[in-house]
């Protein structure tokens, strides 16, 4: 029986790319124009057609305000997040915010949800798949940065399903590279895959070994691309041009299109050639009459270099800490995979030679190469007998808030998935029976730096003193990459549960409003094994406060002055007596842990000053 | 009683606790004294907690200070305890095999065998993998079982029970895995159940003992002498092979190291008339072919050499005086005199061989010795017609 067709797309930012796997071997799927690439851009045309692709590109000089492009940057994205506003500033389309702080982009009078837009250029290469296999294709694997978001991870799914696409799986481009690098080969050992695409960098370290892909780590930065590198030329052309003639041409719509048309082709062509010439003739008119000014520049690879140096830098930064993350040294990398467009840029390719220490591989098409292990990926999960396993990371922690506003992380970065944990918590206050379980994405300790991905309540608790109720919270991440997370009374066996589906739409403000709120509500943190072991700290630092504090009396008796501080001292020193012995919370160990830290230092100061007098 | 399998600070119930020596003079309370005597020299956890009539929570809680005072720590069995606690084998989940899902009998029955597996303490045996073994070969075994279990095997595929079950599988092997495959949680782990390590205390110490070795053997003088044993061995080994001319070689290199060493100049000799041997062989065969293809110059000289390299070879000796005879002339006939008589001499107890000298002599012009030759035949095999003959002829002569 004939198979159903599977494809795997590379949504990219600025281009995308379908393949598919036949007889065994990863293929791109032309498109109906016979390029193996397609700009991701959407535009309504002036008669209200919908155009999609190069055709869409094409006009965008034209039809600026009414052509999307890079709409990667934009999605899953909240509208009052830093990375949208700045985005703002340079995009010619409108932004617009939607209910829920999401981000409607205005075309032609129309407001259009960013997913949507992503679903046209998937509804073109889907059919554009279809014209390739004369039957409909449904499934598709869809690939994304590493360091999406769950938010990020939904909206692109959601694409998917308004496109009419069967997702069966979202996968991260770097390790999809990385499949399509070691598909079909006897290749074992660990690969690094740097990839610097339109707009955003990956890196990760893999572990390949007999048709099994181990993720070791995954990291990156979701706003560094090549449209930054284009925007630093942009920058430049328009301050020079704003010195020359007194006019800021980002403020027209047309001409910041047409700057950013140029700078883009200069970016490209000085990947081959060491010097170009930026030319925009009639570029600007000004309102008060005269005649139209030009653009007139050359361009030389030095001073792009000097231009975006820091970017290249903040790359090599993010690597060296993904290594570190995997526990992996540079010279353990047997293979550097380069990914995307932007590393065709000689600047990289050298700032890459020499973290690395070696050629990076040439074997891969950094265009291509992540719809193929897409493809790769789809067709491993479809077919019968698959010669390739993925194990995949979670590429954020997970965690609940806890009280005083902190974020206890459950499941870590980096953790293969599935996987699951649990831990025990309590109540945080007296007679609490209501307890509110906040799910958390982000690496920060802060919940309110990170991301809320859904909320639930566990109620009818026994009523108890603080500490007293255990609750242990699970959460659970599927093979798929479903979230769900549970809270159980131990006591009473009640339960209750959430499938963690779509982000929570919320801003940072909102979440920290929301904590402040709830503080009533919050979950402390059992860790007993880390309390006793502070306390255990705590006896130790006891031990010599009390020592220092001697000699800081015998001091002071003979010389005098000091009384304040001493005082204090030995008040610090009972509280952390009743700490240790009570065995009062981790919080309160640590305070007082905190306490005597300093009070030590400023006694043996005072000992030594009073001695040294 | 729903009591956890595992408790936190002391481990599953199974494993197994002991009474640190001496503990019992550093000031127990009473309970506390029951709780240490019932753990003895090693008693499974469960079993304590039985023996020694407290509720369980208190006596957990004794447990858990006296562990971190040190008073107890994880033991092994004494002796018949051992067996008593030896684990039966995995019980599986007979009535799952019967529900209908996209699986086959096989593959149902080593899920749940997996399943059965990962219920173990022993994260070792969780992975199917002998205690101790090292990282390395944890990571290869955790990578073949991702190919058998990964849920992504199972993708789209109706799994009943099994989808849990695979998803259970998946997340204990990477959890075992990465316990085990991580320096510090291993080590940390491996301290909660020592009785799982396997044998690494060896294993450590053969480790350091060969980094000394090595250390020893990096110095000048060790280094020679570990040079001259390895050359030495090697060259044993080529010899016992057959190899002689490397073996020559590496004895050669070695006593040039160490021209003292009277073993080695053995060796050396022998390696020597191996090698010798073995060309002589070669050259005889060549001779052969020659002398079959009627080469009679090259087969002599191919046979002369043969016989140079080997001068022990009457046979070879023989054949080559014969050859010689054949070939006439003057200078050949004397060298077949002097192959004819290191035959004879050779081998003083065969006749064939004094026979052919005599002849040889008695061609050569050398009536007196070849009638010597004659009467030596006579001797060894007294009814032999030709020399009888031949000596009356010779005798004739007086």
């Amino acid at each position: 029986m004939e198979r159903e067709p599977v494809v795997g797309i590379d949504l990219g930012t600025t281009n995308s790319v379908v393949a598919t796997v036949q007889n065994g071997q990863a293929v791109v799927i032309k498109n109906r124009a016979g390029a193996n690439l397609t700009p991701s851009v959407v535009a309504l045309a002036g008669n209200g057609k919908r155009l999609v692709g190069a055709i869409a590109k094409r006009q965008a000089v034209t039809n600026a305000e009414n052509t999307a492009y890079a709409v990667k940057r934009l999605i899953g994205r909240k509208y009052s997040s830093a990375q949208v506003q700045d985005a703002l500033k340079i995009l010619p389309y409108r932004l617009r915010s939607g209910q829920h702080d999401d981000v409607k982009v205005l075309l032609a009078g129309k407001e259009f949800a960013v997913p949507e837009l992503s679903a046209m250029v998937l509804s073109e290469l889907k059919a554009d798949a279809e014209a390739f296999f004369g039957q409909t294709v449904k499934k598709a694997v869809i690939t994304v940065p590493a360091y999406f978001n769950d938010g990020q991870r939904q909206a692109t799914k959601d694409a998917g399903q308004i496109a009419g696409l069967d997702v069966l799986r979202i996968i991260n481009e770097p390790t999809s590279a990385a499949l399509a690098y070691g598909f079909g080969k006897e290749v074992s050992g660990k690969v690094a895959v740097f990839d610097l695409g339109g707009g955003t960098f990956d890196i990760s370290v893999l572990q390949l070994s007999g048709g099994v892909f181990e993720v070791l780590a995954t990291g990156g930065d979701t706003f560094l691309g090549g449209e930054d590198f284009d925007n630093r030329i942009i920058e430049w052309l328009a301050q020079l041009f704003a010195k020359e003639n007194g006019a800021d041409l980002r403020a027209d719509k047309m001409a910041l299109q047409r700057l950013k048309e140029a700078s883009e082709k200069a970016k490209c062509e000085l990947s081959a050639t060491r010097e170009t010439q930026i030319n925009l003739p009639f570029i600007y008119t000004p309102k008060a009459g005269g005649s139209a000014a030009h653009l007139q520049k050359s361009l030389t690879r030095e001073k792009l270099e000097e231009l975006t140096g820091d970017l290249v830098e903040r790359c090599i930064e993010r690597s060296k800490v993904t290594l570190e993350e995997a526990g992996t040294r540079v010279q353990d990398i047997q293979e550097v995979i380069l990914v995307g467009g932007m590393t065709r840029m000689p600047q990289v390719i050298e700032a890459v030679k020499k973290f690395f220490g070696r050629e990076p591989c040439k074997g891969v098409h950094p265009d291509e190469v992540v719809a193929l292990g897409a493809a790769i990926q789809a067709n491993a999960l479809v077919a019968e007998a698959a010669s390739v396993v993925l194990l995949d990371v979670t590429p954020h922690s997970l965690g609940v808030a806890i009280a005083g506003g902190y974020a206890r992380t459950l499941i870590p970065k980096n953790s293969t998935v599935p996987t699951s944990a649990t831990e025990l918590f309590s109540t945080s206050k007296d007679m609490q029976t209501v307890v509110k379980i906040m799910v958390l994405q982000g690496e920060s300790e802060m919940a309110t730096q990170n991301e809320l991905l859904g909320e639930f309540v566990l109620s009818g608790l026994r009523p108890a003193l603080r500490g007293e109720v255990e609750i242990a919270v699970t959460f659970d991440i599927s093979a798929d990459g479903i979230v769900s997370v549970s809270a159980k009374d131990t006591a009473t066996g009640k339960r209750q549960s959430i499938t963690v589906t779509a982000s929570g739409g919320l801003t940072q403000d909102e979440l920290a409003r929301i904590l402040e709120e709830q503080r009533d509500y919050m979950l402390e943190a059992q860790t007993e094994e880390e309390a006793r072991s502070k306390r255990n700290e705590l006896s130790a630092l006891v031990a010599q406060v009390e020592s220092a504090l001697n000699r800081a009396e015998v001091a002071a008796a003979s010389h005098g002055g000091g009384g304040e501080l001493l005082g204090k001292a030995r008040r610090q020193l009972d509280q952390a007596r009743k700490v240790t012995a009570g065995g009062l919370g981790l919080r309160a160990v640590l305070a007082s842990h905190d306490e005597l830290t300093a009070t030590l230092t400023s006694l043996r100061g005072v000992a030594d000053r009073l001695v040294g007098r | 009683m729903a009591s956890p399998e595992i408790i936190s600070g002391l481990g599953s119930r199974d494993s197994v606790i002991h009474l640190s020596p001496g503990a019992e003079q550093r000031g127990l309370t009473g309970e506390e004294l029951a709780l240490g005597r019932a753990a003895g020299a090693g008693t499974p956890l469960g079993e304590v907690l039985r023996r020694a009539g407290l509720p369980e929570p208190r006596a957990i809680a004794l447990l858990l200070s006296m562990r971190m005072r040190g008073l107890i720590g994880p033991g092994k069995l004494a002796g018949a305890a051992a067996q008593a606690v030896a684990r039966p084998a995995p019980q599986i989940d007979l009535a799952a095999l019967a529900e209908a899902v996209d699986l086959d009998e096989g593959r149902k029955r080593e899920i749940l065998e997996a399943e059965a597996r990962c219920q173990d303490a022993n994260l070792f045996r969780v992975l199917g993998l002998p205690d101790g073994e090292e990282a390395a070969q944890v990571k290869k075994a955790y990578y073949e079982l991702t190919k058998a279990f990964h849920p992504d095997r199972y993708y789209g595929k109706a799994l009943g029970s099994f989808k849990g079950r695979v998803e259970k599988v998946f997340k204990r092997f990477t959890e075992a895995q990465a316990v085990l495959t991580d320096a510090n949680r291993r080590a940390a782990w491996l301290q909660e159940h020592p009785q799982f390590a396997g044998a690494p205390a060896e294993a450590v110490a053969s480790e350091h003992s060969e980094e000394r070795r090595a250390r020893l053997s990096r110095h000048p003088y060790m280094a020679r002498f570990a040079k001259v044993h390895e050359l030495t061995a090697r060259g044993k080994q080529a010899l016992e092979k057959g190899d002689f001319a490397r073996a020559q070689s590496d004895l050669n290199q070695a006593s040039q190291i160490d021209p003292k060493n009277a073993d080695l100049q053995k060796l050396l000799v022998q390696a020597k008339k191996g090698g010798d041997k073995a060309r002589a062989q070669r050259e005889f065969v060549e001779g052969e072919s020659a002398e079959k293809m009627g080469d009679l110059a090259g087969a002599i000289a191919h046979f002369k050499s043969a016989a140079a390299l080997d001068l022990e070879n009457a046979k070879l000796a023989l054949h080559l005086s014969r050859l010689l005879q054949s070939a006439g002339g003057e200078s050949e006939l004397k060298d077949a005199v002097g192959f004819a008589r290191r035959a004879a001499e050779l081998e003083p107890n065969n006749a064939d061989c004094h026979l052919a000298y005599a002849k040889v002599l008695l061609r050569a012009g050398l009536e007196k010795n070849a009638a010597r030759e004659y009467e030596q035949v006579l001797k060894l095999r007294p009814g032999d017609a030709t020399a009888k003959e031949q000596l009356r002829k010779l005798k004739w002569k007086f």
